[in-house]
């Protein structure tokens, strides 16, 4: 009996779970452009400002992969596979 | 309810709206619940984008392939991490946003169109996990040891589910993961050792969480990192005197020492019972083994079930739960048994509150 009830919580439990999300904040190649500008970083991009958190390499639009908010400031990762797996 | 002063023509065409928004948000719930539906979904998606090239549509596809993709990969991961840690992913696509919008740690990724979504599932899945796994503890778990464990359960899942996509993992994030910090390359191998017994998400994965959530403000959590080499040393040695030959009669005759069945942490105290053999005197060796186990305080019991036996391992976890000292947690599913066989079911027993605070109080 006690297994049954235990069976039945964890069963609309899990049937709850099936609609929480992990959301993964994502940006489409083409809406790039917009999301800087919103964040007020588009000028800085452009002049080469920022650099890859763990390789150094200045970020451009063309090699940017990831916008992370690490100690409170927004930090750039590129496209090198390498950099993305060291987050 | 639709006003009767409204023309006939205008109350008809608001009833097929209503009917419609019913029907989609229907189909909807449906997509979410049933996985092979949101396949379906996926692939409709995908060729609508192709045909008609609208950017919105190739958004929507785009999201829709990796949400099906990354949830197919981590669906049997719902019965096996602790309850609650893996929920279904979703690609929340961001147009603009500002920096006190975002959260510490937080990540945007960057998504291509359709023709690289290899790369955009592998990047999204090792995203996923990195959010997913130690909810709320994440910060006091060792940045090497977390990350050892991001990458061991995607690496396992996406062997098993994308193997054409194994290679690619490997080279770009588990080869940089371990060139970069060769403490993760230990971890990872020793990850393996446990994982093949079933001990890595059974039982190490759900103790260094309680540990965590318990040394949140202690001492202890400037040494998380000792105590997890502590519980990984103490499995890990568990796992080979199960693997001493003379195991026949192990139950019995006790072959792995009596003090390698639990562990007393500073945080935590744990016991492993392994259930097989349903001929040898039924259910009550492992009852009282679990009362001994009450008698030693010990606070959290795993009951770890043998594939072949696992009728009479729910049969006895069934029984344990009885016990009015220990309270059923969870059954969980296990990637292998402890004897490495693919399959089989544990549950985790904590000491009930109350008789904790009894204790203590004596």
């Amino acid at each position: 009996m006690i297994l049954f009830w235990h069976k039945l919580k964890s069963f609309l439990a899990k049937f709850l779970q099936r609609f929480k999300t992990t959301k993964v904040k994502a940006v489409y190649d083409s809406d790039l452009i917009g999301l800087v500008e919103s964040l007020g970083i588009k000028k800085a991009i452009e002049s080469g400002s920022y650099t890859c958190k763990f390789c150094g390499t200045t970020i451009c639009f063309e090699n940017l992969q990831a916008i992370q908010k690490d100690g409170g400031e927004l930090k750039f990762i590129c496209t090198n596979p390498e950099c993305f797996s060291k987050i | 309810m639709i006003p009767t002063f409204l023309p006939i023509w205008l109350q008809n065409i608001l009833m097929i709206i209503g009917a419609l928004v019913l029907l989609l948000g229907f189909l909807k719930v449906l997509f979410e619940v049933i996985p092979l539906l949101g396949q379906l979904r996926t692939k409709l998606s995908k060729h609508i984008a192709n045909k008609i090239k609208n950017r919105k549509l190739i958004k929507n596809a785009i999201a829709s392939d990796i949400e099906t993709h990354v949830n197919e990969v981590i669906a049997d991961l719902q019965n096996e991490l602790p309850t609650g840690w893996i929920k279904k992913a979703q690609i929340n696509w961001v147009t603009e946003t500002n920096n006190s919008e975002l959260e510490e740690g937080e990540l945007i990724l960057r998504i291509c169109p359709l023709e690289n979504q290899d790369q955009n599932f592998l990047t999204a899945v090792y995203a996923f996990f990195s959010r997913a796994l130690f909810p709320k503890t994440k910060e006091i778990i060792p940045a090497n040891a977390r990350k050892a464990t991001v990458l061991r359960i995607a690496h396992r899942t996406i062997k098993e589910k994308k193997p054409f996509l194994q290679q690619t993992f490997e080279d770009s994030f588990l080869e940089t993961a371990v060139r970069d910090d060769a403490s993760v390359a230990t971890y990872l191998g020793r990850f393996d050792q446990l994982d093949q017994k079933g001990f890595f998400t059974g039982s190490f994965l759900r103790e260094i969480h309680e540990i965590a959530t318990k040394a949140r403000f202690q001492d202890l959590r400037n040494k998380m990192d000792q105590e997890i080499d502590q519980i990984l040393t103490h499995i890990e040695e568990f796992i080979v005197n199960l693997e001493k030959p003379d195991d026949v009669n192990r139950f019995n005759n006790q072959t792995v020492s009596p003090n390698w069945w639990y562990r007393i942490g500073p945080a935590t105290s744990y016991a492993f019972l392994l259930v097989a053999r349903p001929g040898h005197q039924g259910v009550e060796p492992y009852i009282n083994r679990a009362k001994e186990r009450l008698e030693q305080n010990i606070e959290r019991l795993y009951v770890m079930g043998a594939r072949e036996q696992e009728t009479f391992a729910r049969h006895v976890i069934s029984e344990i739960a009885k016990l009015s000292r220990y309270q059923l947690v969870e059954i969980f599913n296990v990637n292998r048994d402890y004897r490495g066989i693919p399959g089989g079911v544990g549950a985790l027993f904590v000491i009930s509150q109350t008789d904790k605070q009894e204790n203590n109080s004596e």
